[in-house]
């Protein structure tokens, strides 16, 4: 187990890819019987993970103010994450301790239609701002652009047995991504971990984004940002 | 003194200006006398590769002999002796190098990517979910250091997880060594012990574990993912001494601190017919999909300078 040196946040991994499975839960709860302090009020489970046959990484954070459930909710998490479909690699299974209750900072609160309207909105945007790139013109002259920005999508989950719980999913085509997003809830649901979706988040930055890598055939130009 | 005259007995003892005749020597020495000169295989200045009458290798370092191989293989600018361990001996203008065998460097690429070796019972292990990836790990191992792996299997909700496992200390050092995994979760790639085709190996074995094909509608994207940014960066140059053109570095910031960030670099579209013909994977889902790249991006041009 390596652990942060941060004073407030205590930090430490309890979990990676090679680990035998169930020393997640003996781990995690051997850290919190160390660590938790009577100034502590929330433990945040968080499984760092990608699905490797397309490539969408992804995040899933559970916190609980119940030391005796750290280890359950880390092994249980890391059930869900395991058995998403694809070829899934969770590469670190972490705990964060804090002195503040963390989750009741994490809202993600918008609809799913809203977050599609802001992608397209998104997507608008970059394709004009590929359109308008001088290194660019001449290729995309007369031609279709299509744009894959890489984007996160986060969810809110509401949860009986946590506090909160929080996914979130990577990836540069946005219908795979909110696909992904959706599964990974289902299995959240599923498992008992949580019990509704409560919204979402779109993070995304036009300003920021820049093009990785293009492909043109025909009369159509792809461009992937990054 | 002798009889005869001074030039008889000079002659007799030193056999200047006559020929040895079958009588002079015994047998054994005889022989000696007319082995035939060791035949210069490659001279690269300090070395020099001779083949000896039995038909073995001789190197030689500044005139004096350092080694005897049975098998060597001869290119235009080296020599390769086979050692042990999937290690071969690069004999060169540049000097001697030890590098790793295309089995070997794949056999490193894997553990690199989804493997690990443990200090406490000098543990070396592989992880997949394919049975096909495993079968590969098992066939490398076993070509390389001659030791069957044992398989664990452990059920995950709908699917399996397939675990190779070794305990052997000899191994783990020579792993150790190169430096393959020089702590937990991370790697390192072992430049300066891979050839062209050492590093074409590792390249395949890691991506074949770390890789990623994406399909973003009907196009493609080819990249390779860690959460070890050092590690990433020697697969970048890898690629570049491949002469590849990899695109940076790129963080996925997570920003909070429960989770942990992801780091990965992309080949450009018109490296993808170079990556297929070079590089290649075992891992069924991925080489499927490369043959889908194949057919649509064959004939397109390709920036391979090989």
């Amino acid at each position: 187990m390596k652990q942060s040196s941060e004073r407030r946040i205590n930090r430490a991994t309890v979990w990676g890819w090679g680990d035998d499975f169930a020393t997640v839960k003996i781990n995690s709860e051997k850290y919190i019987h160390k660590r938790w302090k009577e100034t502590t009020k929330e433990c945040a489970i968080g499984i760092t993970a990608i699905e490797r046959l397309e490539g969408t990484s992804f995040d899933i954070a559970a916190f609980t103010s119940d030391p005796k459930k750290v280890g359950d909710l880390a092994d249980r998490l890391l059930d869900v994450a395991l058995g998403l479909k694809g070829n899934i690699k969770v590469d670190f299974v972490t705990l964060v301790l804090s002195e503040d209750m963390v989750s009741e900072k994490e809202l993600y609160r918008d609809t799913l239609e809203y977050v599609e309207e802001e992608y397209g909105r998104c997507e608008q945007a970059l394709v004009r701002k590929v359109r308008e790139n001088p290194e660019m013109k001449a290729k995309v002259q007369g031609r279709k652009i299509v744009v894959f920005p890489e984007v996160t999508l986060t969810c809110e989950l509401e949860s009986d047995y946590a506090n909160k719980v929080i996914g979130d999913a990577t990836d540069s085509y946005f219908k795979r991504l909110r696909n992904f997003l959706h599964s990974m809830n289902k299995g959240l649901i599923e498992e008992g971990l949580a019990k509704n979706i409560v919204g979402f988040k779109l993070t995304e930055d036009v300003e920021k984004l820049i093009i990785d890598d293009i492909d043109v055939e025909g009369d159509e130009v792809y461009v992937w940002l990054v | 003194m002798g009889a005869g005259s001074v030039v008889r007995q000079y002659k007799r003892r030193f056999h200047r200006g006559e020929s040895v005749s079958d009588s002079v020597y015994p047998v054994d020495i005889k022989g000696k006398c007319d082995r035939k000169v060791p035949e210069i295989v490659k001279d690269f200045g300090i070395y020099i590769i001779c083949k000896t009458e039995d038909e073995d290798y001789e190197l030689l370092k500044r005139g004096e002999s350092v080694g005897w191989f049975s098998v060597a293989v001869v290119e235009d600018d080296r020599v390769l002796f086979a050692l042990s361990q999937g290690i071969q001996l690069e004999v060169s203008k540049l000097g001697l190098r030890e590098i790793l065998t295309s089995e070997k460097a794949e056999l490193c690429g894997l553990i690199g990517s989804d493997g690990g070796i443990y200090p406490p019972h000098y543990e070396i292990h592989f992880i997949s979910v394919d049975r096909e990836l495993i079968e590969r790990f098992h066939e490398l191992f076993k070509k390389v250091y001659n030791i069957e792996p044992h398989l664990y299997s452990y059920k995950k909700r709908e699917g399996a997880y397939f675990e190779s496992r070794v305990y052997n200390r000899g191994v783990y050092f020579d792993l150790w060594d190169l430096n393959t995994k020089p702590g937990a979760f991370i790697y390192r790639v072992p430049l300066k012990h891979l050839d062209r085709e050492g590093l074409k190996a590792y390249l395949r074995g890691f991506f074949t574990g770390d890789g990623n094909i994406s399909k973003d509608a009907d196009r493609f994207k080819i990249r390779i993912h860690s959460s070890c940014k050092e590690g990433l960066e020697e697969l970048r140059r890898a690629f570049e001494l491949l002469k590849f053109y990899p695109k940076d570095i790129r963080m996925q910031k997570k920003g909070e601190s429960w989770w942990r960030d992801r780091y990965y670099f992309s080949i450009p579209v018109d490296g993808f017919i170079q990556f297929i013909r070079e590089i290649g994977t075992y891992h069924p889902g991925r080489l499927e999909r490369l043959g889908e790249v194949e057919r649509r991006y064959k004939g397109r041009k390709t920036r391979d300078k090989t």
